[in-house]
């Protein structure tokens, strides 16, 4: 079988709402330069700090193994790269059937900007759009940026197959302390 | 009172990250509500604006379009980075009026610390410093005059010098503190004014300069002082309230009328159009503008002390330092004690980074334990590198090395200038011989000392 693939995932007993992930996820991805004043784009993050009454905690994609976003593209623009589910946002035609289709609301239409400048499509007079999501940081080599940098460490890279097992392992050793009570 | 630092309440989530970096306890709230200012405790020193990642999401519904917000934050129009939470007043729309009008003169001064942050908001690597390029900004920007607020630190260490032995040898009050530190004035004004004789009376660099440029200043270019616009470009957000205050009008009105950070130099320059990075360097305008490596050092803890022992030392003994690296009051992280010997006098030193580490000294001197002659005391982390209007770092996790590039470049540049004391400027003698007189005179005391106020 194959490997189940990662995703990263936020506790809302720890998360504060600080979105210092979506700031970080928009900086390594869209941003040369290590201050806010090379920001000359809107902040297009891949993740989305939610709020729900008294908790925040970040929204993301899971990499479904399944990947209902890609299933329902008729572009072919979402594919899996290993165990990653990235969009190939040449192809994508913005059409929101991915968008329909996520269970967590993970995709986002975003416009494309092109050297800080909105791409506009000229005979539509509209911004051209694309779908964006979490890539887990397919191109850094250390990882998602957004795990590294939550101050709370609210965020963690799940490992589904360790996640599994380990749950195993817990539910063995209650049964085994229950029987030794 | 200038509120120099607000919290949009509409954007702020309630993380209260900034409670926890602010050093005099002044922001609070409800858990998970947006974070208040208290006014009668906040200092100005806009850690609070450095650490916020809150911001205005793209096509948000917010009671004011983005527009409108950027208005009345004195940003001005093409600023394209995402407005946050914790933001300071900005006045770079009225520093743009003032340069493209022709009735007025325009003087500009920048603090140290902005050559060595100011590229980073241009996409170089943290801590290059650009001096030079930063100088032909100015000029294409189309100030008038382009001065230096590292001259006017090289006067303060000759009157602030000259004070502490004038302490010390006639039994004045001591331990004496640096008055460079707007948030820290503001905070014993406030906190502690029982001790305000403690302070320096030397106004900041900034105030010295804004004090020259519309007095020596205008008489030497044959300028009526109405017509000045006095600008000062400042790592710092405190800065904009120092400015502000009654006091600070030397030269008949507000000595400096403008005061733009860093960051709002940086969108200064785009919104002109200028390609920085490919600038060729420039000199500032002589006189106002030369400068030594101690006058540089102001822009880092630990630098006060060290320009003013580099000359403090040969002016009591007569001879110059052996070692001019006095590396004992350098990197404090908190509270760093040093003792110098100079002559027979043991000069003692502390040097206190952050606002929050100054309280056991504080006690010390209340409870009449405290045997040290001088204290410096910069409100921000590693003083005026990390200020609240330096170029915001995105990363967190890259907060620490960024600073650390910062201050080595500080250090790098004392080392290369060709002077690196103080009472060696050249056109610090050539101010005190044609305008001040000397330090302490009459003229300076006019000019270049200050008193404080009770608040609070
Ligand atoms: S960085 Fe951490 S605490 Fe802040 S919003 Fe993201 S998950 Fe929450
Ligand atoms: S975008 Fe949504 S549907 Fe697609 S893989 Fe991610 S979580 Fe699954
Ligand atoms: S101002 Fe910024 S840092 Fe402070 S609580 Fe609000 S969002 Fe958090
Ligand atoms: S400006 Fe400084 S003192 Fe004022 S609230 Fe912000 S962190 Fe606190």
């Amino acid at each position: 079988m194959e490997k189940l693939s990662h995703f990263v995932v936020g506790d809302g007993t720890k998360c504060i709402g600080c979105k210092a992930c979506e700031v970080a996820c928009h900086a390594s991805h869209s941003v040369n330069g290590i201050t806010a004043g090379n920001i000359d784009t809107p902040v297009f993050p891949k993740l989305f700090v939610t709020r729900v009454e008294e908790v925040t905690v970040p929204v993301q994609c899971h990499h479904c193994e399944d990947a209902p976003c890609a299933q329902a593209c008729l572009e072919k623009a979402i594919y899996f790269a290993g165990d990653k589910v990235l969009i190939d946002t040449d192809k994508c035609k913005a059409c929101k059937d991915c968008l329909m289709a996520c269970p967590f609301g993970a995709v986002e239409l975003v416009s494309q900007f092109v050297n800080g400048e909105e791409v506009i499509q000229e005979n539509l007079k509209k911004p051209r759009m694309y779908a964006n999501k979490c890539d887990l940081c397919d191109t850094r080599k250390q990882g998602p940026i957004c795990v590294e940098v939550c101050p709370k460490q609210a965020l963690r890279l799940v490992d589904p197959h360790k996640e599994k097992k380990e749950k195993n392992r817990k539910a063995v050793a209650t049964i085994v302390g229950m029987f030794k009570k | 009172m200038q509120y120099t630092v607000e919290i949009d309440q509409e954007l702020c989530t309630g993380c209260h990250r900034c409670i926890d970096v602010c050093p005099v306890g002044a922001i609070g709230g409800p858990a998970g509500m947006a974070a208040d200012i208290n006014y009668d405790k906040c200092c100005f020193c806009g850690q609070c604006v450095q650490i916020c990642s809150a911001y205005q999401e793209y096509k948000s519904e917010t009671s004011a379009p983005r527009e409108t917000k950027m208005k009345d934050r004195g940003l001005l129009a093409s600023v394209r980075e995402p407005l946050f939470a914790a933001h300071n007043m900005g006045h770079a729309q009225k520093v743009w009026e003032a340069i493209n009008n022709p009735n007025v003169v325009t003087m500009v001064q920048c603090a140290p610390a902005v050559r060595v942050g100011l590229a980073e908001d241009f996409g170089v690597a943290s801590g290059e410093l650009v001096a030079g390029k930063m100088i032909t900004a100015l000029r294409k920007l189309g100030f008038d005059r382009v001065y230096d607020t590292n001259f006017t630190a090289d006067l303060t260490i000759m009157e602030e010098g000259s004070e502490l032995i004038k302490r010390i040898q006639e039994n004045g009050v001591l331990p004496m503190f640096t008055s460079c530190c707007p948030a820290w004035v503001k905070y014993v004004e406030q906190e502690h004014f029982e001790l305000h004789e403690n302070l320096s009376t030397c106004k900041s660099p900034q105030q010295m300069a804004g004090a020259l440029f519309k007095t020596y200043g205008a008489q030497v270019d044959k300028l009526e002082p109405k017509k000045i616009v006095s600008v000062s470009v400042m790592p710092c957000t405190a800065k904009k309230f120092e400015a502000s205050r009654p006091e600070m009008n030397a030269s008949g009105s507000q000595d400096v009328d403008l005061v733009l950070t860093t960051r709002e130099l940086a969108n200064l320059i785009k919104h002109a159009g200028i390609d920085f990075k490919s600038l060729k360097p420039s000199q500032p305008d002589s006189v106002l503008g030369t400068y030594t490596g101690a006058g540089h050092i102001f822009g880092v803890t630990g630098g006060v002390m060290e320009a003013a022992l580099r000359t403090g030392y040969e002016l009591i003994t007569g001879n110059p330092l052996d070692d001019i690296n006095i590396l004992d009051v350098r990197h404090s992280q908190g509270v760093k004690r040093a003792t110098l010997q100079v002559g027979d006098l043991a000069v003692k030193t502390v040097v206190v980074a952050g606002l929050e580490n100054a309280a056991p000294i504080i006690d010390e001197i209340k409870n009449g334990t405290a045997d040290f002659h001088f204290v410096e005391v910069m409100a921000c982390p590693q003083g005026c590198i990390s200020g609240g209007g330096q170029p915001k770092v995105l990363l967190e996790t890259e907060r620490k090395q960024v600073y650390a590039s910062r201050m080595a470049s500080m250090y790098k540049h004392d080392e290369e200038l060709p002077l690196r004391k103080s009472h060696d400027n050249p056109e610090i003698t050539k101010v005190y011989k044609d305008f001040l007189g000397k330090p302490l005179g009459h003229k300076s005391h006019e000019l270049l000392h200050t008193h404080y106020c009770r608040r609070g």
